[in-house]
């Protein structure tokens, strides 16, 4: 490829109409295996993939037009790089917005180089593929040790990507980056009840992966679940844990509100409700929150070196004791709003709170503990939500001794600035995926609406 | 792309093809074509931009499983090293450890195209810009309420080329859709949005965004600002086509994806011939539905489209299917294997899903309601097709009372329940048939592709809102 890119870094640089020129390059092989219900395997997937995006910007005056293409690998000629930009120096026009530069190489301390995010057996396709089979193996003969539980569908997803950011005033900025995915699915049979559940992993490196625990805490869910009821409608006090806690947080499709509220490119568009310095929250009766977006968490996939503009990611503290402190910002909302950019958005940290995990589960009336949701995605806005659950327990208090009954179903519902008025974050941590913080959070007034 | 074009790689295709089944019992090859214009504005954005992207994926079936490479570009001398790597990849089966895969042995050598009135591409960029800044300056001009207006144009273009040893198929699909998402700052602090799509296979789309629309988006978007949450209950509720659709496509759909079924992930198997609904309701998935966002002509396996009845006069019929799937059930192929690109797995997949048409009437449906709610703009849902749990969200509710839409409205609501249940609770089928989604749809939380959803209005009791 790298053919290619020098082509066409020397086509825009010979252009003599343009203000400036961006290229993001990313290339990933994927290595993938799988497999149907009893360990037949159903397909080994590999791939090489190359994507190729240029932004152009043309300067009128005060104003500045940007325009980004893609081109086909095969089409990356002189004339054929020459006529886009003809083309697209048109689409600049169009788009004329207030004038904005575009970064150059900062002079930063190295330390974002070192955070790793890489796993070098990718280096080696051949030895991704032998580790995949090791996996394999050991969640066949993990699965062996449990007589009721059976296996529906296993896939190992694994990616190797390269990217890379150049633009006209010199930043070259290269990073690789792995990807593990694994999605199981097993169910419990008991008698004529049968009941299945799906867990994901996510990491960057294989020696992460510890099937043995992976396969017994999930074995123990499914197996709760056989016994698991429906909840009834109540309003009470609701702890989330484990991978709900995290979804909480950091959902999988979109932002939480509490971050996309902290978003400049939002404040840009009239849209965010927060004011610097100001509560996030109204009427806090518990704990303050304090959330930080950390991109140099090492081994979490969502760290990142630099966004798509090559600029160098920062920590940065968005809300700290329940006050506004600070938007995370691409390059150009940064400097429409005056502010430093902040690169790309990392992992979520919530600032863990004063009281121990026992102490959080320690209710007089009965209170409720979610641990898996089917998919949570709130109103990234409105903050509004209601998610269907997919495993929790009732949890009652008998004289000291706490009894918990699983349930599944019903949807937890609310909205989230309300639900955090009132909140009780433990003390002992946790850290997944996109998510670093205390490792049980109880809601002190919260619903559940039952089947 | 010309047709030229098109054949030479057809015939390339065939030599890997032939070259695969020299050591596999079967292979295929599949060229992915990919581009698209977007234009994003809303009042402080503009952001204009094209894309680009081909690659080609080759298949071979050892006899047990597949083996699959996929590649960015078309380069004949990539793909010829690509097809050895395969090759290295696996041992010939004996006969005997051989299981035979679903394949439709009918050869058929055609090129299919979309349908549009007015092609994306004899409208000039300007033209398009121009449109789209009109409408959000339609919104944001005439209601000083709303907050910002952004305004999406997506355009894209899709070329497959399929080619095993029966097919040497082609199709040309086209799509422009516009999205309007209106905010506003609600009577309670929050902000929130509504949310309208328009799809067409051409520019058209455009012409579906009349006065009287963008009248009603501002005049829903003002209700939604003071919009309250739904008491949680169990309410008689009227289904718009869209959360009828959803239903039909989260609740039900997913659960009769054969690969789903064939990894006994699935209830709807205990069920297949079984009644599950009252005999007036029928559900189907229909990939060769004309003009619609998960319409296509073959599917990423080869196989010609058609329709298939999910459930058929109120009994579990016939599951989607790919082909490993199906010659592991032996069931019959229907044209549903889908990937999201070439460096994906196929499965098997929805298209456009719907519930079928009935004979009551919309209006005398709603004159029944006496106390209740009319459901509509739902934002997504979740498939449990082990547990028939439904998850509905995003809802936004009408209250309806002595058989009249109040004009009242609650946002955000979910709906849960049992799938049978809910089947069971629907009381009338409407005449009126919509089929507007512009969705797309993931298997879990990754495989993205297009689709849509829709049906007839349903009249439900005993509805779980939240």
């Amino acid at each position: 490829m790298m053919k290619e890119i020098e082509l066409l870094k020397k086509t825009l640089n010979n252009c003599k109409q343009l203000d400036g020129w961006k290229i993001n390059l990313q290339s990933s092989e994927k290595n993938n295996l799988y497999c149907s219900k009893q360990f037949e395997k159903e397909s080994h997937l590999m791939s090489k993939r190359v994507n190729i995006e240029i932004t152009i910007y043309k300067r009128f005056k005060k104003e500045i037009g940007d325009a980004a293409f893609s081109m086909l690998i095969d089409e990356i000629t002189e004339e054929a790089v020459n006529k886009k930009i003809a083309e697209q120096l048109i689409v600049c026009e169009y788009a004329k917005k207030k004038y904005y530069s575009l970064p150059s190489p900062e002079n930063l301390s190295e330390e974002y180089k070192k955070v790793n995010i890489y796993d070098p057996i990718f280096d080696d396709q051949l030895k991704v593929k032998q580790k995949i089979e090791e996996l394999f193996a050991q969640v066949q003969q993990n699965l062996k040790r449990y007589s009721n539980i059976f296996l529906n569908g296993l896939e190992f997803l694994t990616e190797k990507t390269n990217c890379i950011v150049l633009n006209s005033n010199g930043i070259n900025l290269e990073q690789n980056k792995s990807h593990i995915h694994v999605e199981c699915v097993i169910t419990a049979k008991k008698d004529f009840v049968e009941n299945e559940f799906l867990f994901e992993l996510d990491v960057i490196n294989f020696d992460d992966i510890n099937i043995p625990e992976i396969i017994k805490e999930n074995v123990s869910a499914v197996n709760d679940l056989l016994q698991a009821e429906s909840p009834k409608a109540v309003i009470r006090k609701v702890i989330l844990t484990q991978k709900a806690l995290k979804e909480f947080f950091a959902p999988h499709l979109s932002l939480n509100p509490l971050i996309a509220h902290a978003s400049a490119r939002l404040k840009y568009m009239d849209l965010s409700v927060y004011k610097k310095d100001s509560p996030i929250i109204n009427h806090v009766k518990g704990d303050k929150l304090t959330i930080v977006s950390n991109p140099f968490l090492n081994n979490n996939l969502s760290s990142q070196l630099f966004d798509g503009d090559g600029i160098i990611s920062k920590k940065i503290i968005l809300i700290e004791d329940n006050l506004f402190k600070d938007y995370f910002a691409a390059n150009r909302y940064a400097q429409y709003l005056n502010i430093l950019p902040t690169g790309a958005l990392g992992s979520i940290e919530v600032k863990p709170g004063k009281i121990s995990e026992a102490e959080i589960y320690l209710n007089k009336q009965e209170c409720y503990e979610i641990v898996s949701f089917a998919s949570f995605a709130p109103n990234y806005i409105s903050g509004d939500f209601s998610a269907e659950i997919r495993l929790g327990y009732i949890i009652k208090n008998n004289n000291g001794k706490l009894i918990k009954k699983p349930f599944r179903g019903g949807m937890f519902t609310g909205n989230i600035f309300t639900l955090l008025q009132d909140v009780t974050l433990s003390k002992e941590t946790m850290i997944t995926d996109g998510y670093n913080g205390p490792k049980a959070v109880r809601f002190n007034k919260a619903m559940i609406a039952g089947l | 792309m010309q047709k030229n074009k098109i054949d030479e790689i057809k015939q390339f295709f065939a030599e890997i093809t032939a070259l695969l089944e020299q050591k596999a019992v079967y292979a295929d090859c599949l060229y992915y074509y990919d581009s698209s214009q977007e234009i994003g504005l809303d009042k402080a954005n503009k952001e204009i931009s094209s894309g680009k992207g081909d690659g080609v994926k080759l298949r071979a079936y050892d006899g047990a499983q597949f083996h699959e490479y996929g590649i960015t570009g078309f380069n004949k001398e990539k793909i010829i090293e690509a097809a050895n790597i395969l090759l290295q990849s696996f041992d010939k089966k004996d006969a005997g450890l051989i299981f035979p895969l679903a394949i439709d042995t009918q050869k058929i050598n055609k090129h299919f195209e979309s349908e549009s009135e007015i092609a994306a591409d004899s409208i000039d960029l300007s033209q398009k810009i121009e449109d789209t800044e009109n409408i959000m300056n339609a919104i944001l001009k005439k209601e000083p309420a709303i907050a910002n207006c952004r305004i999406r144009y997506d355009e894209s273009t899709e070329i497959r080329i399929f080619v095993n040893k029966y097919k040497q198929l082609s199709q040309r699909i086209q799509s422009c859709i516009f999205i309007i998402s209106p905010y506003i700052k609600s009577d309670h602090g929050d902000i929130r949005y509504h949310y309208k799509a328009f799809f067409a296979n051409g520019y058209e789309a455009k012409q579906k965004i009349s006065k009287k629309e963008i009248i009603d988006i501002i005049s829903f978007t003002k209700k939604i600002a003071k919009a309250d949450k739904i008491i949680p209950g169990r309410y008689l509720c009227l289904f718009s086509p869209d959360v009828t659709g959803l239903l039909a496509h989260e609740s039900f759909g997913h659960g009769m994806e054969s690969d789903t079924i064939y990894k006994g992930r699935a209830k709807a198997q205990e069920y297949l011939g079984k009644s599950i609904a009252p005999d007036y309701i029928n559900i189907l998935d229909n990939p060769s539905f004309p003009k619609r966002n998960g319409s296509f002509f073959f599917d990423d396996e080869g196989f010609i489209t058609s329709s298939t009845y999910l459930i058929k006069e109120g009994i579990v019929n016939h599951p989607i299917t790919d082909s490993f799937s199906a010659s592991r059930l032996k069931m019959l192929r229907s044209g549903n294997a889908r990937a999201e690109s070439y460096d994906h797995k196929v499965y098997a997949r929805m298209s456009n899903t719907y519930f079928a048409a009935g004979k009551s009437n919309k209006v005398d449906m709603l004159k029944n309601i006496k106390d209740g709610f009319f459901l509509h703009y739902p934002s997504g849902g979740m498939e449990d097709p082990k547990g028939w749990g439904i998850q509905v969200q995003g809802i936004v509710a009408e209250k309806i009372k002595d058989g009249r839409l109040t004009g009242e409205l609650f946002y955000e609501i979910g709906m849960t329940g049992y799938l049978p249940e809910l089947l069971g609770n629907i009381q009338e089928v409407s005449q009126e048939f919509e089929v507007p989604g512009t969705g797309i749809c993931g298997k879990g939380h990754k495989e993205w592709v297009r689709v849509s959803e829709g049906g007839p209005y349903l009249l439900v009791k005993d509805v779980n809102l939240s």
